[in-house]
């Protein structure tokens, strides 16, 4: 069983599964719990939406450069990173990120834990 | 098939990364912001200038993670530029510095005001690390300055192998860099030094001290020069000798200049001992032409007041020749006559005859004539007496000035010697209750004197201030001597004023006549002061209202 089938069936932890070209495939429902996105709100649509604005271009330059060349750079970690929530607020989050190349193309997927402060906001 | 939108995208994806990749790999550091200042993107580069991982730098104000300084002064955060762009709204260029781990680095600065529309406002900015070429820039500025130094500069490796050397060098020695490159400077060997020299300087060096010494050298053009040479060993990061520094200077002119100076030292000297001597041959010619002047005005000083003392003496003499003991011889014999010649009838001669009845009292005048007589004589020997003893003194104070005549001139400060005075007299002053004054003019001229006898005569003179005060005999009014000091018109002197008895203005130049006093001493002390004072080309005045109102002796001299 691949790392993201894994991630297919995880449960407890808020999981997020996207396509080589950024879309996303899969949210959990410990997902829609978490950040309160729902599946119809998000699966088919471009991940940016849950990026915050600051980190968009980074996002879509990093992810331009891994689709081009293949070469991780923030993969395999945990990262602090902001996750944009359906309440249009922004919260830090645990990202963990992995990549795997299903039938050719690469195919993403990552476990956005919350992480506690002050207000649940930054 | 893909739609359109998925090709747009792909296209737009393939640009990105390609773009990435390519800001990834140049060196410089590139970073933009949103209107806030935020960090949305920027290159590997900008995450080593700051150094930090990509992700953390993401988000965060660019001010706060790259604060700047210039000049040594930290900015504060909205005098950063990227703060700046976004506010001013527009681009700027600039230098500045950011410390990192301690080390200061020299930043080129480059910011791009951004704002298109339907996106948010965004400053860009490109930052490159010019640490380097500004090192570079000060190597190359010390390097034209070593190039350029007056004093020849060598420097070789550790083995003493010249691997640089400066202009100056080629003008001392005549070497051309490609002429020394790779060897020892042994090849400037004069053959002067032993070669116990060298092994003192090479051990010097290689014991990492520095080595400073003349060196004898010689020139390309087998010339020979007298160098002053330093050497210094430059150590490595491990403390091992990497480098020495040879910093030459030519001093063969100072060593002509040294040794024409010291041999004029040496003429100057023997000129000085000359003129020494002859000055020390005529200072005893005049020391001598003075004694005999000093003498000789001493011997008419003398002579006058031996002179003064003797006429008294002759009027008493005269006196006491036609004295009236000559009367009373005369009075005895008309007596006798007359009793005589009445000797048969002396009882009636002496009851009857109208001189007989006088001889009783002419006998009584007679007797009282011999005693006032007596009494005459007396009191004449007694001048006399006091006359030969003035003369005496005179010949004593004569016989000293002619024995002593040889004076020690020198610089003295009336202050001082007046303040010396005071205390060889403290012991009378203080158990007399007499109280000093000062009244000193500071700075005071010093004046050419012999210090010993102007100090014996202030002694003197304090000394007399004391027995006037002492005669005064109150104990009401305060007892104070006021010593003064003053300098004007080209003289200076001292003036000491007392509060004692005082003196009649009429008797005043009595009291300076020798053997005179207003004291009743023997007033010989004040005369040998006017005397020294007039012969050290001074004078003395003694002054005083009256008998009762004090008195005050003012000595000025010639100041030069």
């Amino acid at each position: 069983m691949s790392t993201i089938d894994a991630l297919k069936t995880e449960t407890e932890n808020p999981v997020i599964i996207v396509d080589h070209e950024g879309t996303v495939v899969h949210i959990n429902q410990m997902f829609e719990k978490t950040w309160g996105w729902q599946k119809d709100q998000l699966v088919g649509e471009s991940l940016t939406i849950i990026i915050p604005e600051n980190l968009r271009d980074a996002h879509h330059m990093g992810f331009s450069r891994f689709s081009l060349t293949g070469k991780p750079t923030i993969l395999h970690q945990a990262l602090e990173l902001l996750i944009r929530q359906a309440d249009g607020k922004e919260a830090p989050a645990e990202h963990f990120i992995i990549a795997e190349k299903i039938s050719g193309n690469w195919v993403f997927g990552a476990t956005i834990k919350p992480l506690a402060t002050n207000d649940g906001n930054s | 098939m893909p739609t359109d939108r998925e090709n747009k995208l792909r296209e737009l994806r393939s640009t990105l990364g390609k773009l990435e990749v390519a800001l990834g790999t140049i060196s410089d550091a590139i970073a933009w912001t949103d209107q806030s200042g935020r960090i949305q993107w920027c290159n590997k580069p900008f995450d080593e200038l700051v150094g930090s991982p990509h992700i953390v730098i993401l988000g965060k104000y660019l001010a706060e993670l790259l604060p700047f300084r210039e000049h040594g002064t930290r900015l504060p955060d909205k005098g950063h530029p990227v703060n700046l762009i976004l506010h001013g709204k527009k681009n700027i260029d600039g230098y500045y510095e950011y410390v990192r781990n301690g080390k200061i680095l020299f930043l080129e600065f480059l910011g791009r005001y951004l704002e298109m529309t339907g996106t948010v406002e965004s400053a860009v900015i490109v930052i490159r690390d010019i640490t380097k070429e500004k090192n570079l820039e000060q190597i190359k500025l010390q390097s034209a300055a070593l190039q350029r130094a007056a004093n020849a500069i060598v420097i070789t490796d550790s083995e003493g192998a010249v691997i640089w050397v400066n202009r100056s060098f080629r003008l001392l020695t005549g070497y051309r860099l490609e002429e020394v490159y790779g060897r020892n400077l042994s090849i400037l060997k004069s053959g002067q030094h032993d070669k116990s020299f060298y092994r003192n300087l090479w051990e010097t060096i290689l014991a990492g001290k520095v080595w400073q010494g003349e060196t004898v050298n010689r020139k390309k053009d087998e010339s020979l020069y007298v160098e002053q040479q330093t050497i210094t060993p430059v150590l490595d990061g491990d403390g091992n000798i990497s480098n020495f520094i040879a910093i030459k200077e030519d001093i063969s002119e100072r060593k002509k200049t040294e040794l024409k100076l010291e041999e004029y030292r040496g003429k100057l000297e023997q000129m000085v001992t000359e003129k020494t001597r002859e000055l020390k041959d005529a200072q005893l010619e005049l020391v001598n032409r003075a004694l005999e002047a000093g003498m000789s005005q001493m011997a008419a000083i003398g002579l006058h007041n031996i002179g003064n003392a003797i006429t008294p003496l002759n009027v008493l003499m005269e006196k006491m020749k036609a004295g009236e003991l000559a009367n009373i011889a005369r009075y005895l014999q008309k007596c006798h006559d007359d009793l005589k010649s009445h000797a048969a009838d002396l009882g009636q001669y002496l009851s009857e005859g109208h001189r007989g009845r006088e001889v009783f009292g002419y006998m009584g005048e007679l007797i009282q004539s011999l005693d006032d007589h007596d009494k005459k004589q007396f009191d004449m020997l007694e001048k006399m007496e006091s006359a030969l003893s003035y003369i005496s003194q005179i010949l004593t104070l004569q016989q000293f000035y002619a024995s002593g005549s040889q004076e020690i001139k020198e610089q003295v400060d009336l202050n001082d010697l007046l303040e010396d005075a005071v205390r060889l007299q403290m012991g009378t002053l203080e158990r007399r209750g007499i109280a000093v004054k000062r009244t000193f003019l500071k700075p005071m001229p010093k004046l050419l004197i012999d210090k010993n006898r102007l100090m014996q005569v202030i002694v003197n003179l304090v000394k007399n201030s004391c027995e006037a005060i002492e005669m005064q005999q109150s104990d009401l009014a305060p007892k104070v001597i006021e010593l003064k000091t003053f300098a004007h018109n080209d003289r200076l002197g001292f003036e000491i004023v007392d509060n004692g008895i005082g003196i009649d203005p009429a008797d005043i130049d009595r009291v300076l006549e020798l053997g005179q006093s207003g004291k009743g001493s023997s007033g010989f002390g004040l005369y040998y002061c006017k005397m020294f004072v007039e012969n050290s080309h001074g004078t003395l005045v003694f002054f005083s209202r009256g008998p009762g109102k004090g008195a005050s002796i003012k000595v000025a001299f010639d100041q030069t």
